[in-house]
């Protein structure tokens, strides 16, 4: 079963949104950023406000280039995640969390995303984070084998929730989680 | 009445090796997505999330009563998304208990056991349950069978006619029968709330009379909880803690790292067991388990061992009650061509032979008494009996943990290959062995010969 996955938008394209939705700047420090795509557990969540939100483990995210980290796109497989996706199409929040493997934890969030097909690009970019991060559960104590097979993703199945980021937070665990970094 | 959901299969993923994936909502629908190590497994349909912080998700969580959560089989990597509806927060209790040990022993560990506090144990119904499809291992070969192995150790152990040899059959037997390692037996000071050394398994310094205090520590967190606490997986934050414990012992000062004999363990253990050796509510001690790899110890290690810990709770507590009616000592002595200087520290009973720090305390003072009747009398015949009803060295007023003090200041004479050694002579009877004649010095309040 193959949903139709709209294309992400082009350059014309994400400067008109932006601009709709007043998004000048992004609320993205580079330091942000560059942790965002470090190679982190990335975890990804779609809201109700009528049943239960749904969670899923994605696989990397990637932001457009100018300006830096305006819009996002948070990336997991469509298989098994038909339910989550359903929710952003019908426009449900959107929440994706980055964690270090030193629970260093940066959240995301949005009122609302679209679900878009990922770029060339963007299959490149997952690729190298999920290097990175399946180096780094190596270094934790996992064996290869569950590295490989935690992280492994089919390119052809993969779905991006594109979405302009209205909030970050800390979430780090601690007396600290939750409070707002922009 | 709905059937419960069968979650049992899921139990692999609830180590904390995986970390799960909670999103929770607020009223608006705007949703909150976290990662979380600790989630429990309460029983069919139901498990426990840890309320240590009133934060968005716990707030969420309140409001709307729902969430969604994400776990990983820490040996398949399997993934399963449950559906939850929060029922109630427990504050005391066995699941309560469960978590807040084995949160108690992480905290320990990173130095942050002011910060790390379980609140609450929030307890939540199982309403839905997938399997999410995703690459996966096949699931490891069954472990050998922990019932036979905790059966063939307690064989081991009832043959044990003193607490001596109660210790050394159960560190024995653990690596024997379990395969373990890597082993640390501690006695409980109950009156202290500390617990300290008598044996240890596989480590370059066997630490025999090193102290912790209750809470510190996974050992001091099953000490306290009186609850087994099981870690599968060394953590960043346990590397980070190390550091920083590290760092605090260099900045200590010279006179407690004198005093001080470092405790054993693993510099990176993989998986962490401790286990509570308990007769009723008193506890007696501390069995401690670990090993360099992660997931060594799982659900079947941690069960076998809490029944051992029991029957080695029990034992300790029968020996102690068998203490031996008081015998006549017997005058004895002899000359030693060679001398060593046993210096005496008053304030804690400490005692060095030579320049070497060799124990203080309960135990300390027992020696200090023992050589001061051998210098008077030439005495080297004893009974526990007349060190117990000493009023000077000051026992606790239950002296229940008399004997492991013997026990344990025995192994430290024999472990620093010392000059003085305390050897059993009988039930109830020790005899004092001397290579050397000891030169007694007492040191005044300032601590000065």
């Amino acid at each position: 079963m193959t949903d139709a996955i709209p294309p992400a938008r082009a350059a014309d394209e994400i400067a008109a949104y932006r601009s709709a939705a007043g998004a000048s700047r992004s609320i993205l420090s580079e330091d942000i950023l560059g942790f965002l795509q470090a190679g982190q557990t990335v975890a990804v969540a779609a809201g109700s406000s009528t049943g239960y939100p749904v969670c899923a483990i994605g696989i990397g995210c990637t932001f457009a280039p100018q300006p830096a980290g305006t819009l996002a796109r948070v990336f997991l497989a469509r298989g098994g995640n038909g339910a989550l996706l359903e929710l952003v199409r019908n426009g449900a929040s959107v929440g994706m969390t980055l964690t270090g493997v030193d629970h260093r934890s940066i959240q995301v969030k949005a009122r609302s995303g679209r679900v878009v097909a990922p770029e060339p690009q963007d299959i490149a970019e997952l690729h190298r984070q999920i290097a990175a991060h399946r180096d780094w559960l190596e270094i934790v104590g996992f064996t290869r084998a569950f590295a490989e097979t935690l992280t492994v993703f089919a390119e052809e199945d993969v779905a991006g929730i594109e979405f302009l980021p209205e909030r970050v937070y800390v979430q780090t665990p601690g007396p600290g989680a939750g409070s707002r970094l922009e | 009445m709905t059937a419960e959901i069968d979650i049992e299969r899921l139990r692999p993923a609830m180590e904390g090796v995986v970390a799960a994936v909670l999103a929770t909502c607020d009223a608006e629908g705007q949703v909150n997505v976290s990662l979380i190590s600790q989630v429990h497994y309460v029983g069919p349909g139901r498990i426990a999330l840890s309320y240590q912080f009133f934060n968005k998700t716990r707030r969420n969580l309140m409001e709307t009563r729902r969430a969604s959560i994400t776990v990983v089989d820490c040996e398949t990597a399997e993934r399963y998304r449950l559906s939850l509806d929060y029922l109630e927060t427990h504050t005391e209790g066995p699941v309560f208990e469960a978590m807040r040990a084995r949160l108690a022993g992480i905290a320990s560990h990173t130095g942050m056991a002011g910060v790390f506090r379980l609140q609450g144990s929030d307890i939540c119904r199982v309403t839905a349950m997938e399997r999410v499809p995703c690459a996966s291992l096949p699931r490891p070969e069954d472990s050998p069978n922990r019932l036979a192995a905790a059966r063939r150790l307690a064989e081991r152990l009832r043959g044990a006619g003193d607490l001596g040899a109660l210790v050394d059959a159960a560190i024995e037997g653990l690596g024997a029968e379990f395969g373990i390692t890597h082993a640390i037996f501690l006695a409980a000071d109950a009156g202290e709330k500390r617990l300290f050394t008598l044996a240890s398994l596989g480590y370059a310094e066997a630490g025999i009379g090193s102290e912790i205090a209750y809470g510190e520590g996974l050992a001091g967190a099953a000490a306290q909880s009186g609850t087994p606490v099981r870690i599968t997986m060394m953590t960043a934050e346990y590397r980070y803690g190390e550091a920083v414990a590290g760092t605090a012992r260099s900045l200590g000062l010279d006179w407690d790292r004198e005093r001080t004999i470092p405790f054993p363990g693993l510099e990176m253990p993989g998986s962490q067991l401790a286990v509570p050796l308990r007769f009723g509510e008193r506890l007696c001690g501390v069995l401690l388990v670990e090993s360099p790899e992660i997931l060594r110890f799982g659900h079947e290690d941690e069960d076998a061992l809490a029944l051992i810990g029991d029957q080695i709770g029990a034992m300790m507590a029968a020996l102690d009650a068998e203490r031996a009616e008081a015998e006549p000592a017997e005058p004895a002595g002899g000359d030693c061509a060679e001398t060593v200087r046993v210096r005496h520290f008053a304030r804690d009973d400490s005692l060095f032979l030579g320049h070497d720090y060799l124990i203080k305390g309960v135990a300390g003072a027992i020696l200090w008494r023992v050589l001061q009747e051998h210098a008077a009398s030439g005495r080297i015949e004893f009974t526990t009996r007349e060190l117990r009803l000493d009023p000077s060295l000051r026992l606790p007023g239950n002296a229940e943990n008399f004997d492991t003090r013997l026990i344990l200041l025995r192994r430290r004479l024999d472990e620093r290959d010392a000059p003085i050694r305390l050897s059993r002579s009988g039930r109830g009877r020790f005899r004092l062995v001397l290579a050397a004649r000891p030169v007694l010095a007492e040191a005044d309040p300032e601590g000065a010969f």
